[in-house]
């Protein structure tokens, strides 16, 4: 029943895939097979040839029965016997027809994952869309390193949002490339499967240490422009939405209470300094600096403090503000980590 | 909705899933109560009995010890019931008696498959007993709630709606039935089994057999039971009502009592001349557990399983045990003229007990004929000029039957009046014999078809004339010639009557009633013809009329996967779904955005990108230039962004309906 039939199923060459000696060396055997893969608008559309399907062990057991029922009906010339064997027969292949097909031009769309911190679980978001007019029963969505397999019907003409959860154990990269999608529809007899060649990447920030312990010297500056009202930081009215406005900055709360489109403003008020540094913790081990750095990051930006980052091969001038924040966090999240975009 | 892969054979059942399947494995073995000991039955009703009675009370398991105790009484009941005979009955009870263990022990989903594919089998043995119309929809029936069940449980989670779930099982049992079909009539047959299957033992042998003594045939005559079936290829080439002789056993040796046929005639060619058309049609005959088929006489070309006497009787190489349908061609005309020395000394030889009077009736009789023909004219006129009554139920004759029936009690059945106008004829020097067989038959309209029934058994004489051969004589015809034209009324007959013929007029019920009998023979006929009695042979016969029959051996079987995987083909084609939207589902409600503004008045282009669409109806739509603003930039964030949100696209959805 699972899926791990990827060592014996090698004999079905893919196409443009790396060969077999070079997955023997690097004992990686995913490479071997057909997967599906995304296109340049960030769709995966579940081509035929994608698609594995075997018997299930229930498959199995149906085939034996059918074979009986054939020796039976031979033996004895029985032709109701026959008709009962050549009806399960006929099934069974639809059946295998059927499963093949629950699967065949699902677009798959992954949608984009906000950076995480590492030890947090975080979801996925896989918005499967059936184009066609007939209803896909039980699409199964899973990951192979995972436990949870999730389940959907997908109606004609509709999507339905698939959301596998993930725990997120080191900063760095999380790559998300052994999910699966599966259907054993309708009969169980057959399953059928595609590997899903994501290129997603999941920023994983390090884990933020409990707190920040380590004296800091802040350095206060006036904002320039006071409280002035059209800063980011704090909360300060509503007015009218205006067509300039950014979607991000409507309260879309009083929206769907229907009151219409209300923008929410926000003011800014005076600075702190403060620059964040791995010198500040030189005795402490890399990653436990890079926890209390992150943790000071977080605190820093709720404090409104304005702040900057000092690594050895990097320096992020002061600032303050969403972009900022992540600039930084990401900063120490891929310290010391090759990137694998950039 | 999540849950452990791995475990989701290992789910445990629920009540209501445990009564079903409960349910589902009880009406599947009903049928074998009627064919299976009384203790195996009661066994079985037992433990279903415990098995509802523990999960009524409470859910929890029984020990376990008690299982190997139910498994060792099932084994006992079984063995003793069925001890030495490894036969069909035997392997069907234990397979019986198994799946009601099976349930005891049935916790999860992988549990409650294997019990439905035991129970898939088990309904195929139902076959092995009974091949009727109605079982056959009985086990149909359950087969399709069988792959109903596999659905519901490999879907079970889902919580899909029965109706859903029912339409895709119909659907797809619908798109089995033409590969089925295909499958069924190309799949090559066999000629014999292939482990052997114990013969029947236990059945009667019905309809005429080789012996004939008298009262034998009126015993017969007064079961209405069918005997065979004529189906005529042609319709035009019907042969009439006295024409209508099924010849089967030729009788010649005889004790003065009893007449009986060889026991192992050997095949011999068939000899003779042909006159007039041929007839060719199917027999369809009842099981009667002997070797006798009733060919029309006489026949010409026979089927495999067959062959021919000497006396052109046609024989089955096996015993009849099955409803068996045969294809023949007959010549109702013929001068069969050729016969052996041996053959006419056996047709002259006298059995004791031929009485003085019987020698003078003869000899008074041939001194006022001028030949043999003439003879045997007036042997018929004294049997009808003479006081001689047909009748079902003739007093019994003791020692000498023939010399009683002639000169004493002349009331006699067909048998009497054949076997003694045969001693009559071998007294004066013509070789004759019986034949027996059946006569007439009742025309089925509803089926095109010919009825014979047990009650048309009959006998009558063949006696040689030299130049003109074997010559069919039925001194019957003397006493009632009412008995060629029509078919005895086997329900209306009383001790010593006269026999009462089947009167052809009913009122309107009557005939509205005959109808409905008559389209259930037909159906009857035809589902043994094109289903139950699909043999070899008779796929031979469709294959050649169908111009199909270059298709043999492994050709047929290659032709029956090619053609069975084109249905398939054909029917997923037919049924196959179809891409009715490619669009992104951003674009889709987009364009329907596009749709609602066309019908606000607003023209939009297909090459206007969404700021353009959004600037020219802010220009038109000036009070809602606020929400079409917020459309077109959600709209261009979602499909063109890198942030997408499934919240956002919700919310997209929800402006566009709302506008």
């Amino acid at each position: 029943m699972m899926p791990d039939n990827r060592y014996w199923n090698m004999s079905l060459f893919p196409d443009s895939n790396p060969g077999i000696l070079t997955a023997i060396r690097s004992r990686n055997f995913q490479g071997l097979f057909r997967s599906a893969q995304t296109d340049k608008d960030g769709h995966m559309l579940i081509g035929p040839k994608k698609i594995y399907i075997l018997p299930t062990r229930f498959g199995f057991m149906f085939g034996a029965l059918v074979i009986a029922m054939l020796l039976g009906s031979m033996n004895y010339a029985n032709n109701l016997g026959y008709l009962l064997t050549f009806f399960l027969a006929s099934i069974g292949i639809l059946a295998m027809y059927q499963t093949w097909y629950n699967l065949l031009n699902l677009d798959i769309a992954f949608l984009p994952v906000k950076p995480v911190y590492a030890g947090q679980q975080f979801q996925l978001d896989v918005l499967i869309t059936n184009h066609h007019n007939r209803s896909r029963g039980a699409i199964q969505l899973y990951s192979k390193s995972g436990k949870d397999v999730i389940s959907h019907d997908i109606n004609a003409d509709a999507s339905v949002l698939f959301t596998p959860s993930f725990k997120a154990s080191r900063r760095g990269w999380f790559t998300v490339n052994d999910l699966v999608l599966s259907t054993q529809y309708p009969l169980g007899l057959f399953r059928a499967w595609v590997y899903l060649k994501t290129d997603i990447q999941v920023l994983v920030y390090a884990k933020p240490a409990s707190k920040w312990d380590v004296p800091r010297t802040a350095v206060y500056a006036l904002s320039a422009q006071g409280n002035k009202g059209v800063g980011s930081d704090d909360f300060v009215s509503h007015r009218n939405y205006r067509h300039t406005d950014s979607p991000k900055q409507i309260d879309w709360k009083i929206f769907a209470r229907e009151k219409g489109l209300m923008t929410k403003q926000f003011g800014g008020d005076r600075n702190e300094q403060l620059w964040l540094s791995l010198d500040l913790l030189a005795d402490e081990p890399l990653e436990k600096c890079l926890s209390m750095l992150t943790r000071a990051v977080i605190d820093a930006d709720n404090e409104t403090v304005e702040y900057g980052l000092k690594l050895p091969k990097q320096e992020i001038s002061l600032g303050q503000g969403m972009q900022h924040r992540a600039d930084c966090l990401r900063a120490l999240a891929l310290f010391g980590i090759k990137t694998a975009n950039e | 909705m999540n849950r452990s892969y791995r475990n989701i054979n290992f789910r445990k059942l629920d009540k209501q899933q445990h009564y079903v399947l409960m349910a589902f494995l009880l009406l599947s073995a009903i049928p074998h109560f009627f064919n299976l000991s009384l203790a195996i039955s009661l066994f079985f009703f037992s433990i279903l009995l415990f098995r509802l009675v523990t999960r009524l009370l409470s859910y929890k398991e029984h020990p376990r010890w008690m299982n190997y105790i139910f498994l060792a009484t099932g084994l006992v009941i079984v063995v003793s019931e069925y001890s030495g005979v490894i036969g069909k009955d035997f392997g069907v009870s234990l397979l019986v008696a198994m799946l009601a263990l099976k349930i005891l022990e049935i916790k999860t989903y992988r549990d409650a498959y294997v019990l439905l594919f035991l129970t898939g089998f088990m309904l195929v043995t139902h076959f092995l007993y009974t091949q009727e119309m109605f079982i056959a929809f009985y086990v149909f029936t359950l087969t399709f709630l069988m792959l109903f069940l596999f659905l519901w449980f490999n879907q079970l989670h889902q919580k899909i709606s029965f109706h859903r779930l029912f339409l895709t099982i119909v659907k797809i049992s619908f798109q089995a039935i033409p590969v089925m079909v295909i499958l069924f009539v190309f799949f090559p047959r066999l000629d014999g089994p292939l482990w052997g299957f114990d013969q029947q033992t236990g059945l009667a042998v019905t309809g005429i057999s080789g012996n004939i003594s008298p009262g034998s045939i009126s015993q017969l005559s007064k079961s209405s039971a069918t005997a065979f079936r004529v189906k005529f290829d042609d319709a035009d080439k019907i042969p009439e009502p006295e024409q209508r002789y099924w010849r089967g056993p030729v009788i010649i040796e005889t004790d003065g009592v009893n007449w009986k046929a060889e026991e192992k005639p050997l095949a011999a060619e068939i000899r003779y001349q042909a006159a007039g058309e041929p007839v060719s049609y199917q027999i369809t005959t009842e099981a009667s557990n002997q070797h006798w088929v009733f060919a029309l006489d006489l026949p010409a070309t026979i089927p495999e399983q067959t062959f021919v006497t000497r006396d052109y009787a046609v024989r089955s190489k096996e015993k009849i045990q099955k409803r068996t349908t045969y294809n023949f061609t007959s010549y109702p005309e013929y001068l069969a003229n050729t016969t052996s020395t041996e053959q006419l000394d056996a047709a002259l030889s006298l059995p004791g007990g031929i009485t003085d009077r019987m020698q003078q009736f003869v000899d008074t009789l041939k001194l006022g004929s001028s030949s043999n023909e003439d003879f045997v004219q007036s042997v018929l006129n004294h049997f009808n000029t003479e006081n001689f009554i047909y009748t079902l139920s003739p007093p019994p004759l003791t020692a000498n039957p023939a010399d009683e029936f002639l000169f004493e009690t002349r009331k006699g059945f067909c048998e009497h009046y054949a076997t003694s106008f045969v001693l009559l004829m071998r007294i004066a020097g013509i070789p004759a014999r019986v034949v027996a067989g059946y006569q007439g038959g009742e025309w089925n309209s509803a089926g095109n078809h010919l009825i014979v029934r047990q009650s048309d058994a009959h006998a009558w004489t063949e006696i040689w004339l030299g130049d003109k051969g074997w010559v069919r004589i039925d001194p019957t015809t003397a006493v009632a010639p009412e008995r060629i034209e029509r078919s005895i009324d086997p329900e209306q007959f009383q001790e010593g009557a006269p026999v009462i013929f089947k009167i052809s007029s009913q009122g309107m019920f009557g005939s509205f009633l005959k109808q409905a009998v008559f389209m259930a023979d037909a159906l009857d006929l035809n589902w043994h013809r094109w289903v139950v009695g699909f043999s070899r042979e008779r796929q031979n016969y469709f294959l050649r009329s169908t111009g199909l029959d270059f298709l043999e051996g492994y050709k047929l079987g290659l032709s029956a996967i090619g053609l069975s995987f084109l249905a398939i083909i054909i029917m997923l084609i037919l049924f196959r779904g179809k891409i009715i939207d490619r669009r992104d589902p951003a674009k889709k409600l987009w364009d329907k955005f596009i749709h609602k503004l066309n019908k606000r008045g607003v023209s939009c282009k297909p090459a206007d990108g969404p700021q353009t669409v959004a600037r020219n109806a802010g220009q038109i739509l000036t009070e809602n230039s606020n929400s079409i603003n917020l459309i077109s930039r959600m709209y261009i964030q979602l499909r063109y962004g890198k942030t997408y949100s499934h919240e956002q696209f919700k919310t997209l959805k929800k402006l566009i309906s709302d506008f």
